[in-house]
């Protein structure tokens, strides 16, 4: 029982790494380009953003 | 489960962002374009306190350009709606990687591993209030050190927070030396020192800059509380991920 029990926890945890990392990656993609990117249309367009969120920004 | 995982992050995130982007336009805004009227010389430090009628938190007065006012209200509409897109896009980054670690305390420690307002509390610890300790939210006009300095300074002491955070709700630690390790790397950035301005003169008034810092803690700390509220109900505890039927909506395509 506990064999079968564990097995199947650890089926539904590995196929849970995939999209946990997607989660994690993107969502960090996502706070680096509003938040850090050094373009500078990136910085006009989230300036207000970065001042409001405390974001350093200039 | 990936696409569900993402809808439910992305959804949480982006109603937090436009909530706290019309809370922002009340609280914020009006602090920073102030702020902005220092920052090019249009009003000076002393003496302003006085003369200026709209005070630090009343509404911003624009100067007077007759041939320009249609082309800067353009731009006042322009630079608030991207300030929107921003907002969103930023909460949904919020919402993603709070959502990515609800999944994994639930996976690894049970599903009622963590809650609610621990998980505010954690991301409100990590991405605003240790990295604000350090270098507080600044206003534009406001001297301060090397941009990528603080950036790096920002993202360490973020980092530190959150892994401690996430570690310490997770199994409480019980050892004292595991305790010990988890505060030391939590306080670390914050002994190492945040990068600092050289000595000036202030260009912003500091009740002005008190205010601004004192809002923009509150808003987030709103936002992230909004943010698991949100995540709490896309993502249910039995483990079956977007029960409502928005998150269905957008989860099938």
């Amino acid at each position: 029982m506990s064999a079968t029990t564990l097995s199947t926890a650890s089926v539904q945890h590995a196929g849970l790494v995939r999209p946990i990392l997607t989660s994690a990656v993107l969502g960090t993609f996502l706070i680096f380009a509003a938040g850090f990117a050094s373009s500078d249309a990136l910085h006009a367009a989230t300036h207000d953003t970065r001042h409001a969120t405390g974001f350093p920004c200039h | 489960m990936t696409r569900s995982l993402l809808s439910g992050g992305v959804i949480a995130g982006a109603i937090t962002g436009l909530a706290v982007a019309f809370l922002q336009f009340f609280l914020i805004q009006p602090l920073i374009i102030e702020a902005e009227r220092y920052e090019t010389g249009e009003l000076v430090l002393m003496g302003v306190a006085q003369d200026d009628p709209s005070g630090s938190s009343g509404d911003p007065v624009l100067p007077a350009h007759d041939a320009d006012d249609a082309d800067e209200e353009v731009g006042i509409v322009v630079r608030n709606g991207l300030t929107v897109l921003t907002l969103v896009l930023t909460w949904s980054g919020f919402g993603l990687v709070a959502g990515a670690a609800l999944a994994t305390h639930r996976a690894l420690w049970g599903p009622h591993s963590i809650s609610a307002p621990a998980l505010a509390l954690s991301g409100f610890a990590a991405f605003a209030l240790s990295p604000s300790l350090g270098l507080p939210p600044e206003l534009p006009g406001m001297l301060a050190a090397d941009l990528s300095d603080r950036q790096m300074w920002w993202v360490m002491s973020a980092a530190a927070t959150a892994t401690v955070a996430g570690l310490f709700l997770a199994s409480g630690v019980k050892s004292w030396p595991g305790r010990l390790a988890g505060l030391a790397l939590m306080v670390a950035p914050h002994l190492l020192g945040a990068p600092q301005p050289p000595a000036s003169v202030p260009v912003i008034p500091p009740d002005l800059a008190a205010l601004y810092s004192a809002r923009v803690l509150g808003l987030s700390l709103i936002g992230w509380l909004a943010l698991a509220s949100l995540l709490f109900r896309l993502m249910p505890e039995d483990g079956r991920e977007q029960p409502t039927a928005v998150a269905e909506a957008v989860d099938t395509r």
